[in-house]
């Protein structure tokens, strides 16, 4: 038992034990077993985990990364890296792309029109030569979109939170994030050295336990819709915490920009609590279908920000081209507001669909859609059937979620129609339902495949 | 099977993680282990409470609060589930203790616990105290039971040096789960002196529940 090397070539990439049962690798361990480990070779983890790799990757790994062969609209080819086959047209509910802004003719004329103008890259740093007129133009738009006096602008949504969160607490001061805060935000509590804290997710008594044991600059950090469960901050009773022990707060709307809101101004607006907020973060990533991100507020903090966020000025400028298409995509955001009315639309009947069938989908009350699975062991053959079947959907499981809270985290976008929303219930219940993850009832609807 | 390790049969053995701060972790570890961290700041304290019935040292309750620190990897070597150092253990027979000390050279708090393992149906709770004062309650819940082989290193120092042993837990039921619905509440106690209470956390990160199992060790070496 225990601790014996492998003696033979056939046991080389199983764990053998003294029963003589053997288990895949891939079974048995996961990333976090490669984290951490002892010894002095920093390469040391390199040769267990690529044992383990070997195993796990055609065991259901390989379902992350799949490259796409075409534009991500609502229906997608992607190639299987394991089989090599190519899956055309299947339906995709894995892209951000909420609004389906990112391959619109006017977005990918306005690309064009800047990259004759602008080239490729910014070229340099925004706070050197990497700042063109295009930056200048969507800081304004967005600043003034958001209600507040400023805004900058990041490369990547990551960099913003890291730069903002590093750039304005130090040694000695208190950050209090959820505990499903996404990792920009742990990254930017780690990179600037104060003392880090999570609150259970959206508990504020825990989150008023952790505030109030602390003298000295307090900052506090939400995401208005948490990424993997789709649930919504409670903005109110958060905001009375803070105050009450005079917490700065940053919201994340990475995923509730230009979504929540009368005027899509994101979850803090739709809390009526935009004034007490004290800093804004979005991302163009997600309802844009663009890349980078910004961070909103008075012009004090931009200010001060410019000069003390570094993953912002020791990065190049987000591209002008992509800049370009980011300000057309929020042209066509402001002038279009049934794209948000189709896309809420399409989450009622995509929401209802689902728990009519049966299907769990945790807190969710909007785009993101967690199917829960919960099964860590078969998350990833469910996957593969669904793609057999005609959808892409990314498979999440630990450590990016709880041990045993596996799912799919599903995306809606304001331009899926009736029929792919239809369909899509009906593959996923149909799975879901061959491998008991939902009730098999009474006139349900088949596998298309038969 | 080889007589110089250690068997330990049981009938629940409840062991579960909560989130502590990586300062007190590092000040409980030898200076040649590192608290793992689970996240920025916060490392692994992971209490754990055991009913044997038989084995090497009898039949006792023990409970024992260790830190969880990054395994011994060696390649072409399996690879444990986790690695902890037990900073304190305690038991409630001398036999079982005297069996920890020499053979294990654990760390032991040198009087006899009282523990109380209440079982329901999906739920299991643990009361330990010693000779009257309150050192914990936990309590754990269960998810689905299957049969389980699991190896984990266990360090320990003492004045002749750092040592390891490979410990495998083998049970007919073994439940693990992160739903954070279990609970612990630690007292001012000599077991606990090390630890800031307050910023320990009273829910568990992660749960685990072996029924019917052993519990092995293989000889002590020096790492």
């Amino acid at each position: 038992m225990g601790e014996n090397k492998p003696e033979t070539a056939q046991q080389s990439g199983m764990f053998a034990d003294e029963t003589g049962s053997q288990l895949p690798l891939a079974m048995q361990y996961d990333y976090t077993n490669f984290y951490f480990g002892s010894g002095d070779d920093a390469f040391g983890m390199l040769d267990p985990f690529d044992e383990w790799y070997k195993d796990a990757k055609p065991a259901g790994y390989y379902l992350y990364g799949l490259p796409m062969q075409s534009a991500p609209t609502t229906r997608v080819d992607i190639r299987n890296t394991n089989t090599g086959e190519v899956h055309q047209g299947l339906l995709n509910f894995a892209s951000y792309n909420y609004l389906g802004l990112s391959y619109r003719p006017e977005v990918k004329e306005a690309v064009i029109e800047a990259t004759h103008l602008y080239g490729n890259g910014a070229s340099g740093s925004p706070i050197l030569s990497g700042s063109l007129e295009v930056h200048h133009e969507l800081a304004e738009r967005v600043a003034a979109f958001k209600g507040k006096e400023a805004v900058l602008l990041f490369p990547t949504g990551y960099s913003v939170n890291v730069g903002v969160i590093a750039g304005l607490m130090r040694s000695g001061d208190l950050i209090v994030a959820d505990q499903y805060a996404h990792a920009s935000l742990v990254d930017g509590m780690i990179l600037s050295k104060a003392t880090s804290r999570f609150f259970r997710h959206n508990k504020v008594e825990d989150l008023e336990r952790k505030l109030k044991r602390y003298d000295g600059k307090k900052l506090v950090l939400i995401e208005g819709v948490y990424s993997m469960d789709g649930d919504v901050a409670v903005v109110p009773e958060i905001v009375e915490v803070c105050q009450r022990y005079g917490a700065r707060i940053l919201i994340d709307e990475a995923h509730s920009t230009f979504i929540y809101g009368e005027n899509g101004r994101g979850v803090a607006e739709s809390s009526g609590f935009e004034d007490e907020i004290d800093i804004h973060v979005g991302t163009f990533s997600k309802s844009l279908g663009g890349q980078g991100g910004f961070v909103a507020g008075s012009q004090k903090l931009i200010n001060y920000l410019r000069g003390f966020s570094r993953s912002r000025f020791f990065s190049c400028g987000l591209s002008p081209v992509v800049a370009a298409g980011i300000l057309k995509a929020l042209e066509l955001f402001e002038a279009e507001p049934e794209l948000r009315a189709q896309l809420w639309k399409n989450v009622d009947f995509m929401q209802t669909g689902l728990r009519d069938a049966g299907i769990s989908v945790g807190d969710s009350e909007c785009q993101v859609i967690p199917i829960m699975v919960q099964d860590d062991a078969r998350i990833f053959k469910i996957g593969e059937a669904l793609m057999k079947e005609g959808i892409y959907i990314n498979p999440v499981k630990y450590p990016a979620v709880p041990k045993h809270k596996s799912r799919f985290r599903m995306s809606i976008s304001a331009a899926h129609s009736q029929e792919e929303l239809e369909e899509g219930v009906r593959i996923i219940t149909s799975v879901l339902q061959r491998y008991d993850i939902c009730p098999k009832t009474e006139g349900t609807i088949t596998s298309t495949t038969g | 099977m080889p007589e110089d390790r250690g068997y330990y049969y049981f009938n629940n053995g409840l062991s579960c993680l909560f989130e502590m701060p990586t300062g007190d972790a590092r000040r409980l570890l030898p200076s040649h282990l590192q608290p793992l961290e689970v996240q920025h700041g916060r490392s692994i304290l992971s209490v754990t409470a055991f009913d044997f019935y038989e084995g090497d040292g009898g039949a006792y309750e023990e409970l024992a609060l260790s830190i969880l620190v990054p395994p011994l990897v060696k390649p072409g070597y399996l690879l444990p589930k986790a690695a902890l150092y037990p900073f304190i253990v305690a038991t409630s027979t001398a036999h079982g203790r005297k069996e920890g000390i020499e053979r294990w050279k654990l760390p032991h708090l040198m009087r006899d616990i009282d523990v109380e393992f209440t079982e329901g149906e999906d739920k299991i709770k643990v009361a330990v105290s010693a000779d009257g004062d309150p050192i914990c309650e936990m309590t754990g819940t269960s998810h689905i039971f299957e049969p389980a082989d699991l190896l984990f290193h266990s360090f320990v120092t003492d004045e002749t040096g750092n040592y390891k042993s490979n410990l495998t837990m083998r049970g007919t039921g073994y439940s693990e789960h992160e739903f954070e619905r279990g609970s612990l509440t630690l007292h001012n106690h000599e077991m606990t002196a090390g630890l800031t209470i307050d910023e320990v956390a009273d829910y568990p990160f992660r749960e685990q529940w072996m029924k019917g199992g052993v519990e092995v060790f293989t000889p002590l070496e020096n790492v």
